[in-house]
């Protein structure tokens, strides 16, 4: 029996030459800038915040 | 074009027929263990009790029907986009044979109760260098199609082939490490915080290199082949192909937010959690795009819907995923039954929908015919589409409802709720939930006929050309 070949010109037609779309590629950067400040501000050794402090935090916030 | 090889399909057919075998009995698990959550009876002894049952469910569902399923869907992928037959076909063969002894003997481990108490990676010391030998067979065939391929490009499907097989090698070893006693037990060389943290390491990248870049692969090669439309931007496809794959690796800590393990590696964890929505919205807005060029699509071919569905189930899941690494979503929802709804949209939604429909498309295509019943392939469709969506959204409703009562204190600070008063609340959702179940089991039910008399037309046809 004789095969067909997958003809992968067929999957890059010329339409497929498209740009990354403007709003992905905000989202994009955006949460690697997002990610950048995340860890600067949640990193013990830079901010001083640790989840003990924010436990103790919440227990003093408490309602007595 | 002519030559004169043809590419051997028997093989793949054969992973196909283990991966609904293994389907159907991981499923029927599924549908017995979600009764016993709600009615203990239904627990049979030792063997039949929940404990055991669950650990059976996932593993035979994740390996046999999922892992089985990729096999065969990767060696056709693999021949099609190389553009030459397996290097190997007869290897690949005893590579079916060896996974189907290897999922019997490891089903029957894990139903005697060998388990070496990581999830995701039970299986007992023998059982992972049987696994490591079947991945390596994989390897060998799969890599060696990809140096003598016939084809100079590489389509992105490729490539994400190329990543689940470099990945899950390293992912499976590193994890398992362990010093065997016996013969049937071993001890891991990680223990305390450094186990938990390699645990959820390769937890999270199991998710990612099992159920997200293989369905990848199958949705990139299906999506274009059954609507005729090729994908709307192949730059895209890559970039989010290398990004995903960078960033997967850091985020396994967010199973883990407030645990012993350090903050800083937590805080890690949670920012490339957050970023992978990114090249994982890369994937589905490509795939909307392609479509975008002719709506009609989802009328006129049938599996349109089946793909748009699942990459849009794989939209939400990771949008729902990060958010449910940032701290205070992971206070709420985590130990509760939220997180089985996540991983059901994941898993039925997504990674079922698109291996189903890749499936459906290629069986016809080996034997160059169509499809046994279109009717039939939508009937499935609806089904696994209700059973799903009802099983997720009980999930989460009753998640949100646990998270909530176990935080809430009284007015003097205690807790307000036992433990036993949150879990009871649950129960009406859990009999909801098995509803579902049934409802999905019957879709994929449908599902299996379907193919099995698509087989059977094809060797038919064959039989009268012959
Ligand atoms: C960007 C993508 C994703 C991210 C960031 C993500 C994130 C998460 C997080 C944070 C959890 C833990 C919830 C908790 O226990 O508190 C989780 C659980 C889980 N997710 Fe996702 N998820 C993503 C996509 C997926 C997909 C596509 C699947 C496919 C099936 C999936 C399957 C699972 C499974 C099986 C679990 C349960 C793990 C366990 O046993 O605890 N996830 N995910």
């Amino acid at each position: 029996m004789q095969e067909e070949f997958d003809n992968l010109e067929e999957f890059s037609r010329e339409d497929t030459e498209n740009a990354l779309p403007l709003g992905w590629l905000i989202l994009f950067i955006g949460l690697i800038v997002f990610g950048i400040y995340y860890v600067y501000a949640y990193t013990p050794a830079f901010t001083g915040w640790t989840q003990e402090k924010q436990l103790e935090q919440s227990m003093q916030d408490m309602p007595k | 074009m002519n030559n004169e090889f043809h590419y051997d399909y028997k093989t793949v057919q054969g992973f196909v027929l283990s991966a609904i075998f293994w389907g159907v009995i991981g499923l029927v698990i599924g549908l017995l263990i979600s009764a016993q959550l709600w009615d203990a009876n239904l627990n049979f002894g030792e063997y039949f009790s929940y404990g055991r049952l669950r650990t059976l469910h996932t593993n035979v569902l994740a390996y046999g029907l999922g892992i089985g399923a990729e096999f065969g869907l990767f060696y056709y992928i693999v021949m099609r986009l190389t553009k030459r037959p397996l290097v190997l076909p007869k290897l690949a063969r005893f590579h079916l044979w060896l996974f189907n002894a290897g999922m019997v003997l490891a089903t029957l481990s894990l139903f005697i109760g060998m388990n070496q108490s990581l999830e995701y990676a039970e299986f007992e010391w023998p059982i992972d260098i049987a696994i490591v030998i079947l991945w390596v067979l994989f390897a060998i065939n799969v890599l060696g199609n990809v140096f003598t391929r016939k084809e100079k490009n590489m389509y992105v499907s490729l490539w994400y082939v190329i990543a689940t097989i470099i990945t899950v090698a390293i992912l499976y070893i590193v994890n398992n490490l362990a010093i065997p006693s016996t013969l049937f037990k071993s001890y891991s060389v990680f223990a305390g915080v450094n186990s938990a943290n390699v645990e959820w390491w390769y937890g999270h990248n199991a998710v990612g290199f099992l159920f997200t870049t293989p369905i990848l692969a199958m949705f990139y090669y299906f999506l274009p082949k059954s609507t005729g439309l090729p994908i709307y931007s192949h730059r895209l496809s890559i970039i989010s192909f290398w990004s995903l794959i960078f960033a997967y690796l850091w985020t396994g800590a967010h199973h883990l937010v407030y645990t012993p393990l350090p903050d800083w590696i937590q805080t890690l964890g949670i920012a490339f959690t957050l970023f992978l929505i990114a090249p994982s919205w890369g994937s589905v807005v490509n795939g909307y795009f392609t479509v975008d060029r002719d709506w009609s699509k989802m009328r006129t071919q049938y599996l349109t819907k089946f793909f748009i569905v699942g990459i849009t189930f794989y939209g939400l899941q990771t949008i729902q995923g990060p958010s449910q690494g940032i701290r205070v979503i992971s206070s709420l929802i985590h130990y509760t039954d939220w997180v089985p709804g996540h991983v059901h949209m994941g898993t039925m939604g997504w990674v079922t929908m698109v291996i189903c429909a890749s499936v459906y498309y290629m069986i016809p295509a080996m034997y160059k015919t169509t499809i046994y019943s279109e009717k039939i392939a939508n009937t499935h469709f609806w089904l696994v589409l209700v059973g799903q969506l009802m099983f997720s959204i009980t999930m989460w409703i009753t998640g949100i409802q646990q998270g909530a009562m176990l935080k809430m204190t009284a007015a003097d600070g205690t807790l307000q709720y036992t433990f036993m008063e949150t879990l009871v609340r649950n129960y009406p959702y859990w009999q909801m939930r098995t509803v579902a179940g049934i409802i999905f089991v019957v879709g994929m039910l449908f599902f299996v006929y379907n193919v099995l008399m698509t087989i059977k037309k094809g060797n038919d046809l064959a039989k009268q050309a012959a």
